[in-house]
C-alpha cells in the first residue's frame, strides 16, 4: 500500500472512529482502543479491508438491498436509473420507450414505474387498470403492445 | 384550494421542448389529462434538493411524493416531523392560509345529525387526546417479496410513531349521534387523483365501526405539539393506529358512516388486501378471494448502531430500536449475532400508551475480529414471531414483516 493510501486509510479510520465515540457517550476507554487497533491494523487487518470494501448490501440476499440505509430503492438496477432531468428520465433507450413516457408520465413519475420488476401478465394487469379505474386514455392495440413488449423487456421479473 | 401538480415541493425548471409533455406532444401521442400539465415543465433532481420539512429521507417517487426514512434515522422514541415517512396516492394539496382557517370536517350518512365542525370546534367542544401511535404503510417490507410485487418498494422505513394530539372520533361519532344501521366508515380528503380529474378521489378508505370507536383512533390537529407537517397531513387527519396507515386519511374533509364495507378507491379489489387463504408465491388470486386487511403484524427495527458500524471486537456496545405488532403488545424481543443460530433476549420497555412502539435495548459484544450481523425478531402478545424471510406471499406485497438485520464489523 502507498503511503498515501495508508493516510487516507489511517484519516477515514479516525473520522469513523470520531463517529462511534460520539454514538457511545465519547471520549471514553472504547473508543480509543478501537482508534488505537485499527491505526495498528490498518493496511494489514482482513477485517479492516472487508469494512472498507464493503458496499452497504448483502451480498448472499441480493433482495435485500436494505442494509444500505441510502441505497437506491432499485439498485440493483443501476443501469436503468432514474433521472429527473433525462428526456425520458431515464428509460433504457429501446423500442416502445417514448410510448411508455408519453402514456406513464402524462400522471406519475417514471420513478416508480422502473422500480418495478413484472411479468408481461403483470404489466397486462397494470395497463388494464390504469385505463379501467385510474383514468388512463386507453392506447390502441398496437401501442398496447409497444408499450407491454417494452415494459417486460426492460422491467421483467428477472431483473437487470 | 389548489393542486401542484408536479409534486407540492419539487423544484421546476424550464427545459424548452425536451421533457415529458412537450416531447409527447410533439411526437403527436395523445397525453391523458395534458390540460393539467404546465408545458414545458418537468421536476428537476427532487433527489437531490429532497423534500421540504424532510431530513434524509429516501424519495421513491415525486409524482406522487413517496418518501421513506433511513432505518438509523427512525432512532428516536418519538418520531419527528423531518423523519416520518411520507405516502401518497395522489397529489399534496396545496393549502392557503384561508384554506385552514375555513377547514371544516362533515361528519354524515348513517348518523342522527349531520355536522360540520371546524378545528376550533373539535379544540373546544371536545376532550383533548394526546396518544403516541404507530402508523405504518400496509407495504412497508414490499421489496423483499419474490416474486416482486407492484407498488412502491418499501424497504423499512415507512413507519412511525409520534405523539398525536386530537379528539377521540368516537366523541364525534357519538355526538353526531350513531344510528344501528352504521357498520363502517368511509374517509376523504383534500388530495387530488393524479389524473386530475376532481370528481376523483385518489384515495378513500375506512375502517369497520369497532376500530372507528376504540379510544385510540383520533382525529388529529397537532403532531409532537406543534403542526401537522403538510406532508403527513395538516390540518387534519385520522389516526387510525396499527391498520395499514391508509386508514388514516390525511387532509381530512368528510367522514361518512356507512351500512356496509366501504367502497372508496384502494377499499376493493386487490388494494390493501390479501388473500383470505395462503397462497403459492406468484399466484395470481381473484378479487373475491380477497379480504381486507386489518391489524398490522409483529414487527421491529435496530435504529442504532447504523448499519455497517465498526466496533471494536470484545467490547461491549449498546443495539436498540424499536418494535410494534398493530393491535397487540410485544412480549419479547430477541437478538442474535450469528445469523439467526443462537438469540438472546433483549429490554424492553412498556409502550407508552397502547398503539405506542415499544423500545428495546441489549448489551452486544462480538467475540472475535470479523463481519457480523445482529439481526432482531418480537414476539407479540399472542406468541408470534417475526419470519427471518419473507411470510406468506401475497399479490401486492403487503405485510413483510421479516426480520431486520444490520451489519457490523468487529475490528
Amino acid at each position: 500500500m502507498s503511503a498515501l493510501a495508508r493516510l487516507l486509510t489511517l484519516a477515514a479510520m479516525a473520522l469513523a472512529v470520531t463517529g462511534l465515540v460520539r454514538l457511545f457517550g465519547g471520549g471514553d476507554e472504547h473508543g480509543a482502543r478501537l482508534a488505537s487497533r485499527a491505526a495498528q491494523g490498518a493496511g494489514a487487518d482482513p477485517v479492516l479491508q472487508m469494512a472498507n470494501a464493503w458496499m452497504g448490501e448483502i451480498g448472499y440476499a441480493p433482495s435485500y438491498a436494505a442494509l444500505n440505509p441510502y441505497a437506491e430503492a432499485s439498485a440493483e438496477t443501476a443501469s436503468s436509473a432514474f433521472d429527473p432531468a433525462d428526456d425520458y428520465w431515464g428509460l433504457p433507450r429501446s423500442e416502445g420507450h417514448e410510448t411508455v413516457a408519453a402514456y406513464c408520465a402524462a400522471c406519475h413519475s417514471l420513478q416508480i414505474v422502473m422500480a418495478q420488476r413484472q411479468s408481461r401478465e403483470g404489466w397486462d394487469y397494470l395497463l388494464t387498470w390504469m385505463v379501467d379505474k385510474q383514468g388512463m386514455a386507453a392506447p390502441a392495440p398496437e401501442m398496447r403492445d409497444e408499450m407491454l413488449v417494452y415494459l417486460t423487456r426492460e422491467f421483467g421479473p428477472g431483473g437487470n | 384550494m389548489s393542486h401542484d401538480r408536479t409534486g407540492p415541493l419539487t423544484r421546476r425548471a424550464l427545459v424548452g421542448g425536451a421533457g415529458g409533455a412537450a416531447f409527447a406532444a410533439a411526437l403527436g401521442l395523445p397525453i391523458p389529462f395534458a390540460r393539467f400539465l404546465p408545458k414545458g415543465l418537468v421536476p428537476v433532481a427532487l433527489a437531490q434538493t429532497g423534500l421540504e420539512g424532510k431530513e434524509g429521507l429516501t424519495v421513491l417517487g415525486d409524482r406522487p411524493v413517496n418518501a421513506e426514512t433511513p432505518v438509523h434515522l427512525l432512532d428516536e422514541n418519538v418520531t419527528s416531523g423531518a423523519h416520518m415517512f411520507v405516502r401518497n396516492n395522489g397529489l399534496t394539496p396545496v393549502l392557503s392560509d384561508e384554506d385552514i382557517a375555513n377547514w371544516t370536517l362533515t361528519v354524515d350518512g348513517e348518523v342522527e345529525t349531520p355536522l360540520t365542525l371546524s378545528i376550533d370546534d373539535l379544540k373546544n367542544d371536545f376532550d383533548p387526546v394526546t396518544l403516541q401511535l404507530q402508523i405504518e404503510c400496509g407495504g412497508n417490507g414490499r421489496k423483499f417479496m419474490t416474486p416482486a410485487a407492484r407498488g412502491n418498494q418499501w424497504t423499512f422505513g415507512a413507519i412511525s410513531c409520534a405523539e398525536w394530539t386530537g379528539v377521540r372520533l368516537a366523541d364525534i361519532l357519538t355526538r353526531a349521534g350513531v344510528k344501528p344501521a352504521a357498520v363502517y366508515t368511509g374517509h376523504y380528503g383534500a388530495d387530488l387523483h393524479l389524473s386530475g380529474d376532481p370528481e376523483k378521489p385518489p384515495l378513500s378508505r375506512g375502517v369497520p365501526l369497532a376500530k372507528a370507536m376504540d379510544p385510540h383512533t383520533i382525529v388529529a390537529f397537532a403532531m409532537n405539539g406543534a403542526e401537522i407537517p403538510l406532508l403527513n397531513g395538516h390540518p387534519l387527519r385520522v389516526i387510525a393506529p396499527g391498520w395499514p396507515g391508509s386508514c388514516s386519511q390525511k387532509w381530512l374533509t368528510r367522514i361518512a358512516l356507512r351500512d356496509r364495507e366501504h367502497d372508496g378507491p384502494k377499499m376493493t379489489g386487490q388494494s390493501y388486501r390479501v388473500p383470505a387463504y395462503p397462497v403459492a408465491p406468484g399466484t395470481e388470486v381473484p378479487d373475491a378471494d380477497m379480504k381486507i386487511i386489518e391489524t398490522m403484524p409483529v414487527k421491529s427495527l435496530i435504529t442504532a448502531p447504523q448499519t455497517g458500524a465498526r466496533v471494536a471486537a470484545g467490547e461491549t456496545f449498546e443495539a436498540r430500536g424499536h418494535a410494534w405488532a398493530g393491535d397487540n403488545e410485544i412480549a419479547a424481543i430477541d437478538v442474535s449475532i450469528d445469523f439467526g443460530a443462537t438469540w438472546a433476549p433483549a429490554a424492553l420497555e412498556a409502550p407508552a400508551n397502547r398503539y405506542a412502539w415499544q423500545h428495546w435495548r441489549a448489551e452486544i459484544s462480538l467475540p472475535d475480529h470479523g463481519y457480523y450481523e445482529i439481526w432482531a425478531r418480537a414476539t407479540d402478545d399472542e406468541g408470534r414471531a417475526q419470519p427471518a424471510t419473507q411470510p406468506g406471499w401475497n399479490p401486492r406485497g403487503y405485510l413483510n414483516n421479516l426480520q431486520h438485520r444490520i451489519a457490523v464489523f468487529a475490528l
